[in-house]
């Protein structure tokens, strides 16, 4: 027979054992709880993979040249720096260049540290199909290709030159040395049929001004046009930017006049100084740069917060960033007092 | 001939056998029986040898002599051997003897055995250890099949739609398995009598209380508890099943460990977490061709998350300036969904049954997001602030959904060679989305006067209209054998969607076939177009989550997708299944939001910042799978690809070229196990290893040129001779020119971009998780008593990142919900 304190003491230790477990089993809830669940994530490899960026447009009659920096990973910026950082910081001053056009013709390019650009001795023709290759130290080379597009179309119907009041349209815009005269301009573009084209519509108020009291002459100018015709309409453009209106894009497509004649009005609004003049220029751009400058427009006006989808500056350089793009156009030149 | 039918039941409680098999002895005719219990065989007069099978019963035979019709009611024993052993291998055979494919059924007591998280059980967390079927991670809900997004999944609770399926953001699911009959999951193949959604069916059946005994149940876990009762109202006449769940993670776990834990932050993820569901279903049977049910749902979650706020200073040499930056987030996040409905099954005759269900789903979602950002410079020199921005912003994400259905379907079994189905559906859904965003911006500039200049902003839109979307379906779908080895599925449904001035039609054929080469091995192909008329607008950004549903309007018609798949499917004699299957689909109208889209700006709602365009993806999927035995598992592995395209004018993202999808998902592996010991014991583990969920992260910082156009952000690139303050307005013919005309970059704006859409892939995502049960049987009942470890060797599998600040350094943070979690639970069933 046991002694009587034997089933206490057989009691005691169940439940001794019970609580230990129990601690055991909340000991290793503890540690779960407590285990850190938030952790920096380490890229690697990244610092030894930054990219090539490159900025180049090619248009007829005029040297290519190309823009050529490198691309920093977000945690590279030196905040301390991030005041100074300015392009400058980022060229490439010893990268290799060389554009080959249209399979046979190769020419270098070389780096002018006064325009911060690689330049070489090739001037572009319409229907150049140019190929741009760049490698640089301790990066991955980089290509691209375009080919000039054919001239814009555009015929200048009529023009109107007219009152209008100069008023402040928005707080944070002071359109400096405009006047209150606007030309009305009624154009017609002629858009090929078949593939999709791209265009930028370019139209520059120019005055000349003489500064007497130190002989220093110049001009003042703006790019900045309106018109209520549809095929300036990008309901993405949600705000204003310096003068252009929400809404509003001098960046458009063909699909709404595909291979047909279309006829809109403009207006463009006079300069202080002489002969003051309009420049209007209808210039065919390539697919990705249209892509590109949408891209680009898209992102100035817009927040980049956690409430928003990012936005990719659109890129043609495989294995890099930036644009190789090629524009061509047909300057007219109205003059508000001819 | 002769016509041979009759009911096949479980002996024990006298309920019907769906799909059990009645077939002549020694050749493959024969029957499987329907809903009810019911098989029709035409045989030869004369002597017959009729066998009756099913899964976990002992098979019958029956010698008969067949003169004239006759009615066989077979009653079959539940097998002895394997009384005591839990028998996984489903009720519905979608292997070799089916022409269905890309179908599985996953039976309860699978379920049952899978290591369960917090104890409980997880019907979800199951479907995604199947090939084809991929989770969209820790912390979020919802499922991705075959490249698919998640809106594109339907889940029907006994026939009603159930919108989210997931507790604490896909930790638990909201199917109790406690009440669950079977859960089956189509992803291809689709039979016409289902519709309305592009990638998967999830078709769950709620049990019937037992009509003759009480059971009940109860389970303590330490972060959650359940019960469970059922029985009759009226003895063999009508019964209820009910069954209820909670958790107390808030109000009771973690107060305790907030008084233990020094350090707080760390338990950010799990703050504010909190769920609850019921589940009931009353059945009545009037006559004996006549039964009512009414099946009814309700389920509610809360989720707070705040990852660590960060920090940053450091100083400017330059200006002698100290800058200081602070950034916090938090989200709140809650949903529910309420489901009631009511059903009709009626046996018409011998040959038909029918079967209508009233329904009503709501189901509503609210996410805010909040965000905090404060900068502040501060002149060492004069011991002044120089600047200070703050800024306060949040977001109300609200969706909400009422829908009401009523469809009728029949069952005809003309001969035993033809099984045909038909019905209809109308149903009539309200959305209800809604955005409220808010910013509060305050600037703070010290001026020469030694005044500060100080700014406001405040922004608030409140975005969102209601919707209504009326919807008609009907179809016809006939499964028949031409031949002992061909079989097919073939139907075709017709859908309209309509909403204010503008109905779309469709009409979506299907067509599914088995050859049978052997008695175990069988190829099987499929092909099925399918419409779809709601969308889930998810945003890309790994940073911002969120979710709203909105149907299908005059601008943007339906979903379609074109799916084909093929497959082999093989059986050994120790019934080991394996299936080899690819598939490639497309879809069309898919939407997401556009870059730059948000709320905060977007002035005609949501339709102005979506773009529609189209998908594709394919692959392969391999399963193996035991299903009988005291170890039983499977084990899968599924390699994919999802795009889509967005390159409509207007509407490009990425330029219009293709990108991955962001549930593209390159490899999916899983394996898992259960194996039983004696009575008492049962082991069980699950391996998964997939591929990271992809998302969209601007992380590249790069100079991107303006061509010559006044933009004053820009920083001219030829710093040395141009004046910077007047570089385009002024120009002063001394300083070089700019060709009048040309196209010359020469500005420069810095831009923080990225290679690609969803081009950031998380890093790998694999866990191991354990679990043991221990049965303890008494007289009267059962106890069982869990051990499960989720993610037992702690893998940090990382949901979402985030930018932040960390030892004065700008990284990028990743945030973990779920670490190793080992859980206890005791229950009791009798």
């Amino acid at each position: 027979m046991p002694p009587a304190g034997y089933s206490f003491n057989k009691l005691f230790l169940s439940i001794l054992i019970m609580m230990k477990t129990t601690l055991y089993i909340l000991s290793l809830f503890l540690i779960a709880f407590l285990s850190s669940c938030e952790k920096i994530i380490e890229f690697e490899g990244k610092i030894t993979n930054s990219k090539i960026t490159v900025n180049a447009v090619a248009t007829p009659d005029t040297v290519f040249v190309a823009g050529i920096s490198s691309e920093l990973f977000f945690t590279e910026l030196i905040p301390e720096r991030s005041w100074e950082s300015l392009y400058p910081d980022f060229v490439l001053e010893n990268a290799e260049a060389t554009i080959t056009v249209n399979g046979r013709d190769t020419y270098p390019m070389q780096y002018n540290p006064e325009s911060l650009n690689y330049e070489g001795t090739y001037i572009p023709a319409e229907g150049d199909e140019i190929l741009l290759n760049i490698s640089a130290p301790d990066l991955e080379p980089v290509q691209s290709v375009t080919v000039v597009p054919e001239k814009g179309k555009l015929e200048i119907l009529s023009t109107e030159v007219l009152y209008s009041e100069n008023y402040m349209a928005f707080d944070d815009w002071m359109d400096i040395a405009a006047l209150d005269t606007i030309m009305r301009i009624t154009a017609k573009i002629t858009d090929p049929p078949g593939e999709l084209n791209y265009y930028r519509l370019k139209v520059r108020s120019i005055g000349y001004y003489l500064d007497t009291s130190n002989g220093e002459d110049g001009y003042f100018m703006s790019d900045v046009f309106s018109s209520a015709d549809v095929i300036f309409k990008d309901e993405r453009l949600v705000k204003r930017y310096w003068g252009w209106p929400a809404g509003f894009s001098n960046v458009f497509d063909d699909h709404l006049f595909d291979g047909k004649e279309y006829t809109f009005t403009i207006e463009s609004r006079m300069r202080w100084g002489s002969d003051q003049h309009v420049t209007v220029e209808l210039q065919a751009i390539t697919r990705e740069l249209y892509n590109y400058l949408k891209s680009v427009m898209l992102y100035r006006i817009t927040d980049q917060d956690s409430y928003t989808e990012s936005i990719q500056i659109y890129s043609n350089v495989n294995g890099g960033y930036g644009i190789l793009g090629a524009l061509n156009g047909e300057k007219h030149i109205l003059y508000f007092n001819p | 001939m002769v016509m041979v039918s009759g009911y096949v039941r479980d002996s024990e409680s006298g309920e019907a056998l769906e799909e059990a098999n009645v077939y002549l002895a020694g050749v493959y005719r024969g029957s499987t029986t329907s809903k009810t219990g019911y098989y029709r065989l035409y045989l030869p007069a004369g002597d017959v040898t009729l066998n009756c099978s099913y899964v976990g019963y002992t098979k019958e035979q029956f010698h008969l002599t067949l003169t004239r019709d006759t009615i066989l009611d077979i009653n079959l024993h539940k097998d002895t051997l394997l009384k005591e052993v839990v028998v996984y291998a489903p009720r519905k055979d979608f292997g070799i003897n089916s022409s269905q494919i890309s179908a599985i059924e996953v039976p309860v007591a699978q379920i049952k055995s899978v290591p369960a998280l917090f104890g409980e059980v997880d019907v979800m967390k199951v479907l995604q250890l199947l090939p084809g079927v991929q989770s969209t991670g820790d912390g979020n809900a919802g499922i991705f099949v075959r490249g698919g997004n998640y809106d594109q999944n339907m889940i029907t609770l006994d026939g009603s739609t159930l919108y989210n399926a997931d507790h604490l953001k896909g930790f638990v699911s909201c199917l109790n398995a406690d009440v669950i009959q079977n859960v089956v999951l189509y992803k291809g193949g689709f039979p016409a009598r289902f519709g309305s959604r592009l990638s998967s069916v999830i078709d769950v059946g709620i049990r019937e209380g037992d009509y003759d005994y009480h059971h009940a149940g109860a389970t303590i876990g330490v972060l959650s508890s359940k019960i469970h009762a059922e029985g009759p109202i009226e003895h063999g006449k009508s019964s209820f099943i009910f069954a209820a769940r909670m958790s107390y993670l808030d109000f009771i776990v973690m107060p305790i460990i907030r008084k233990l834990a020094d350090n707080t932050g760390t338990l950010s993820s799990f703050s504010n977490m909190n769920y609850y569901d019921i589940n009931a279903k009353l059945t009545r049977k009037f006559t004996d061709r006549d039964k009512i049910s009414a099946v009814f749902y309700l389920g509610n979650d809360v989720a707070v998350t705040a990852p660590s706020d960060s920090r940053q200073k450091f100083f400017l040499e330059l200006y002698k300036y100290n800058s200081l930056s602070y950034k916090s987030d938090r989200t709140e996040n809650s949903w529910g969904n309420m489901v009631s409905s009511m059903y009709w099954t009626r046996t018409i005759n011998d040959q038909m049954n029918s079967n209508v269900n009233l329904s009503y789903s709501h189901y509503q979602y609210r996410l805010k997001m909040n965000s905090v950002i404060e900068n502040e410079i501060v002149d060492l020199d004069i011991d002044k602030r120089r600047s200070y921005y703050f800024e306060d912003s949040q977001a109300v994400y609200y969706s909400g959904i009422a829908d009401i259905s009523l469809a009728g379907d029949f069952n005809y079994v003309p001969d035993d060679l033809h099984h045909i189905r038909f019905g209809g559906k109308l149903s009539s859904q309200h959305f209800n989305p809604t955005v409220d965003a808010f910013k509060y911006v305050r600037t703070e500039e010290l001026e020469l006067s030694g005044e500060y200049f100080i700014t406001e902003s405040t922004t608030d839109t409140l975005l969102g209209k209601t919707n209504a979307l009326y919807t008609m379906a009907i179809y016809c779908e006939d499964d028949f054998s031409a031949g002992d080895n061909l079989k097919f599925n073939t139907g075709l449904r017709y859908t309209m969607f309509s909403v204010r001035g503008k109905a779309w039609h469709s009409l979506e054929p299907r067509l599914s076939g088995r050859l049978l080469l052997s008695d175990g091995l069988a190829l099987k192909t499929s092909f099925s177009l399918m419409q779809q008329g709601v969308h889930l607008l998810s945003s890309n950004n790994l940073v911002m989550p969120s979710d709203i549903w909105v149907p299908v309007t005059e601008k943007f018609a339906p979903m379609k997708s074109f799916q084909l798949a093929a497959g082999i499917n093989y059986r050994t004699e120790k019934e080991v299944d394996f299936s080899l299957e690819g598939y490639y689909k497309t879809m069309i109208n898919v939407l997401e939001y556009m870059e730059g889209s948000s709320f905060l700006t977007a002035a005609g709602g949501w339709e102005g910042m979506v773009a529609a365009g189209k998908g594709w993806s394919y692959g392969m999927e391999f399963i193996a799978q035991k299903k009988t035995g005291l170890t039983t598992g499977w084990l899968s592995y599924t390699l994919s690809w999802s795009w889509r395209q967005f390159n409509r004018p207007d509407q490009l993202i990425d330029g219009g070229d293709k990108f991955f999808a962001n549930n593209d998902c390159r490899h999916n592996l899983s394996l898992t196990l259960s194996h039983r010991i004696g009575k008492s014991f049962e082991l069980s583990g699950t391996f998964m290893l997939t591929s990271g969920k992809r998302g969209t992260l601007a992380t590249d910082v790069m100079y991107g040129g303006i061509i010559d156009e006044f933009d004053p952000y820009c920083i001219p690139a030829n710093l040395a001779s141009s004046n910077s303050d007047d570089y385009v307005i002024y120009h002063p013919s001394s300083v070089s020119e700019i060709p009048d005309g040309a196209a010359y970059i020469n500005h420069y704006s810095r831009f923080t971009t990225f290679p690609g859409r969803n081009g950031y892939e998380l890093p790998l995502y694999h866990r191991l998780d354990i679990g043991v049960n221990y049965f303890i049987f008494h007289k009267t009942g059962k106890s069982t008593i869990n051990l499960s470890v989720y993610n037992l060797y702690n893998r940090q599998n990382i949901s979402n990142v985030y930018i932040g600040y960390h030892n004065d350094k700008t990284v990028l943070k990743g945030v973990c919900l779920l670490p190793v979690i080992p859980s206890i639970s005791y229950s009791y069933q009798f």
